[in-house]
């Protein structure tokens, strides 16, 4: 049994969990204690001594019913029973006699969804009849999939083509010709074309090698499953295919050639990240507000750890005197002041015209969901009119109070922005929220659509408050062409930084808390 | 010591506490590996209230250490008592001089004294807080470190050796090692993430909302006096409502507590007239409860069709 679970341990460890060998001991333990015959109880027991992340449990829900058979019910409660997968209900595949066949099956079942996964090391694998190491591959090839849906043994149907990375795609540029891919799609699919082609060449070696060891039947086999997987591709193509037209419908007018299919899986994080924020699709904006949620957690996180005091502590005197008034007069307790706490407000003004209404919206998310760590956060948004939307966020939830502020608001939407108007109507109107402890953020393009910029009125700004930091959606090599008046916006304000994508963004944040 | 899963189950809801097989599983291997049980779930589901049960459970104390921002180690460990130290030293004053009538120098009377200072650095003058307490007491208790997640990263690393060989030092006195190992429950509403180290050390435990089915089950245990009907609409109602986007999503303490208040009202049918007046029951916040006012008419019509067409006992997930 022990040797089954350090498997197991191995599996999760290649799904990219972190196990400690001290876990893995506990687990051993505790499996000991409840035993393997009730698998929920077994469940629970695995789940508590080795998963320690509340965000791992999905990863290791799958993999349990996946290594362990399917029928063990969610012990957290009804939904949820893990599928009877493909081999025999109820019999876990460490138990099961499973046949090389079996195996084998599997193993190029996965492959054939998957298509870019080391193939090598997994026909090795199968060939040794090492079944942990077979395990641990496909753990990590279902992985790689959607979790939800990548269980072995039911290979892609055809009618679900939503799942990204669908193996070769040798198809579907010949099918379906000047579809007008951007070039870093076609090259990312050819990847995945060499990732089942290696594979393919890989698996037609070890029928070679099964015949040499006389096991022809099971040579026969593998070179059928070869061909049907290879019949399967056309029908898988053209259903990727008519879902990729389908996506192309409903996002016109957005830009072209993006990347994988977003639909429901936030995809991982570093692509959206790094992501030019004027290249957002509606989908991957729906996407990006866990990932801005995530980030928004981690900063402030980061930020308590830095708020710690690093230096003086100034001596509470009458506090100290009325302690020591307990010890007879003798000072025996010293108090110390609180640090006060820097508590910035913070003034918003984003420009929601089209151009730049992404970057406003991440901003805004990530501003309040940061409002404890740094202090009172006022919003204005503006084209050419400006309307404070600060209230929205007060009696909405934050996504619909982003999506307010960003669209519904009350300005006009057909206009053109106007920074010089803005800035000027911010000190006509809001002259309370200009103050010494404000900072101001501004997030714009600079690009005023030859209105008078009104330098004069972000001077006076900039006068009133402590900071002016404009952050530009706009690449850098943009500014001050066209009617891009950044450069004389600059003069006035004391940080202006690109601000295209989260990264930045997420640094800029940063900057803020010092 | 628990004897089996089922011996878990069964003796937490002699003290009414009912928890699922899984959260009876994890409570079970906690206390045969002798690993402390770090919970975490959203707020209001029960997680401090295991803890409670357990300690009626096993028949123990339940000593608690609630955390907050700032909390360190003399306020979670010992103090010394100052004022009776000072207070000892005053009373003893005259024996003192005698001691060190006899004494002809400085150097002497420095002696007598210093061979007298075990004295003032006994557990006598000591104060223990929590975590000292949990370790000296003669049966083993339960020792409860609420809302871990708010207190700072130090006093996490702090706990660490506490956790691990349940054993602390005090400079004075030297190493304090348990009498009787501890149970120790952790709970975590999430607010950071805990350190591996920490999380290490402990056995985990996720409680979510419950279900339909569940969360009836745990309110007709808690509230017996409300009516049955009245128990299955309230229940029905806080699923529905959990599913809206609310600042504090209503727990079951919540839905205990609402359903104890109705009960006191001697409402026996939940109606819209009902709901409006005892809202602030359930939920904390005035959006919360404009936004579920506004859902009012929406809830009762889907909870109306569902009793009409499959009977109210449709399983779902609430959230």
């Amino acid at each position: 049994m022990d040797e089954v679970l350090v498997r197991f341990v191995q599996t999760l460890r290649a799904a990219g969990l972190r196990v400690s060998s001290s876990e893995a001991l506990d687990a051993m333990q505790g499996a000991h204690t409840v035993g393997l015959s009730d698998r929920a109880a077994l469940k629970s027991a695995l789940r508590a001594t080795l998963i320690k992340r509340t965000d791992d449990i999905p990863t290791f829900d799958p993999l349990f019913d996946q290594f362990f058979g399917g029928d063990g019910q969610d012990p957290q409660g009804g939904q949820g029973q893990g599928q009877g997968q493909g081999q025999g209900e109820g019999n876990p595949l460490w138990q099961q006699n499973m046949d090389l066949e079996t195996a084998l099956r599997m193993a190029l079942e996965e492959i054939a969804r998957q298509g870019k996964r080391p193939p090598g090391q997994l026909s090795q694998a199968v060939l040794k009849g090492d079944m942990s190491a077979v395990m641990a591959l496909m753990a990590m090839l279902g992985l790689l999939g959607d979790p939800r849906q990548g269980q072995p043994g039911q290979p892609g149907q055809p009618g679900q083509p939503g799942q990204q990375g669908q193996p070769g795609q040798q198809g579907q540029r010949s099918q379906t010709p000047g579809r007008g891919q951007g070039s870093a799609m076609s090259a990312w699919q050819m990847l995945e074309q060499m990732g089942w082609e290696q594979a393919r060449q890989e698996m037609l070696k070890m029928a070679d090698a099964l015949d040499r060891l006389g096991e022809r039947e099971l040579a026969r086999l593998l070179r059928q499953r070869i061909r049907e997987v290879d019949e399967l591709f056309p029908r898988w193509v053209a259903a990727e295919a008519a879902e990729q037209r389908e996506r192309d419908r409903q996002n016109q007018g957005g830009s072209g050639g993006e990347g994988p299919n977003l639909e429901g899986v936030p995809p991982s994080g570093p692509a959206l990240t790094q992501k030019d924020f004027s290249q957002f699709t509606p989908d991957e904006v729906r996407a990006m507000y866990g990932v801005v949620q995530q980030l928004a957690k981690k900063l402030s996180q980061d930020m308590s750890r830095r708020r710690k005091p690093g230096g003086t502590k100034r001596l509470d005197f009458s506090r100290t005197m009325r302690a020591s008034m307990s010890t007879n007069g003798v000072p025996m307790e010293l108090w110390f002041k609180q640090p006060r706490r820097n508590r910035l407000r913070i003034v918003v003004l984003c420009d929601v015209s089209s151009s730049v209404r992404n970057a406003s919206r991440f901003m805004l998310q990530l501003l309040y969901s940061l409002q404890h760590q740094r202090g009172r956060v006022r919003s204005f948004v503006f084209i050419s009119d400006l309307t404070e939307v600060t209230d929205y966020f007060r009696s909405h939830s934050l996504d619909e109070a982003v999506q307010m502020a960003t669209s519904e608001a009350n300005i006009q939407y057909w206009s053109h922005s106007d920074f010089g108007r803005a800035f000027r109507l911010v000190l006509d109107n809001y002259p309370d929220a200009l103050t010494t402890r404000t900072v101001v953020i501004i997030l714009g393009d600079g690009r005023s659509n030859f209105y008078d910029p009104q330098l004069d009125a972000l001077a006076t700004i900039h006068k009133q408050v402590r900071r002016v930091i404009w952050l530009n959606p706009e690449s850098r090599w943009g500014w001050g062409s066209g009617d891009s008046v950044i450069d004389v916006y600059a003069t006035e304000t004391d940080v202006l930084e690109e601000c295209r994508n989260l990264e930045q963004l997420a640094e800029m944040m940063r900057l803020l808390a010092d | 010591m628990f004897e089996s899963v089922a011996d878990v189950k069964e003796r937490l809801r002699q003290a009414r506490y009912l928890c699922s097989d899984e959260m009876a599983t994890v409570v079970f291997l906690a206390d045969r590996l002798g690993k402390p049980l770090l919970i975490e779930g959203p707020a209001g589901v029960g997680k401090t209230e295991l803890s409670k049960a357990l300690a009626q459970a096993l028949d123990t104390e339940l000593i608690r250490l609630q955390c907050y921002e700032g909390l360190d180690e003399a306020k979670a460990l010992y103090e010394w008592q100052y004022a009776k130290q000072m207070l000892y030293a005053q009373v003893l004053r005259d024996r003192v001089s005698q001691t060190l009538s006899d004494t002809e120098t400085l150097h002497e009377a420095f002696h007598r004294i210093a061979d007298e200072e075990d004295f003032f650095f006994s557990e006598r003058f000591l104060l223990p807080r929590p975590l000292l307490r949990a370790l000296l007491a003669e049966r083993q208790p339960v020792l409860l470190i609420d809302e871990v997640d708010k207190s700072d990263p130090e006093f996490e690393a702090f706990l660490l050796e506490i956790l691990s060989d349940y054993q602390v030092s005090v400079p004075e006195l030297g190493t304090i090692t348990a009498r009787q190992q501890p149970w120790v429950v952790l709970t975590s509403n999430q607010a950071r993430d805990l350190s591996d180290a920490l999380k290490r050390r402990c056995l985990h435990l996720f409680i979510n909302f419950p279900t339909l089915e569940e969360e009836l089950r745990v309110v007709r245990v808690r509230v017996p006096e409300a009516s049955d009907q009245l128990t299955a609409q309230v229940v029905a109602f806080v699923q529905e409502a959990r599913r809206l986007a609310l600042k504090k999503v209503p727990g079951v303490s919540e839905t205990i507590d609402w359903a104890r208040s109705l009960a006191l009202l001697n409402v026996t049918v939940l109606g819209p007239e009902e709901i409006e007046r005892t809202l602030g029951v359930l939920v904390k916040y005035e959006d919360d409860a404009a936004r579920l006012r506004g859902a009012v008419p929406d809830i009762s019509r889907r909870l109306q069709r569902r009793t009409l067409g499959r009977g109210d006992d449709r399983p779902y997930r609430g959230n």
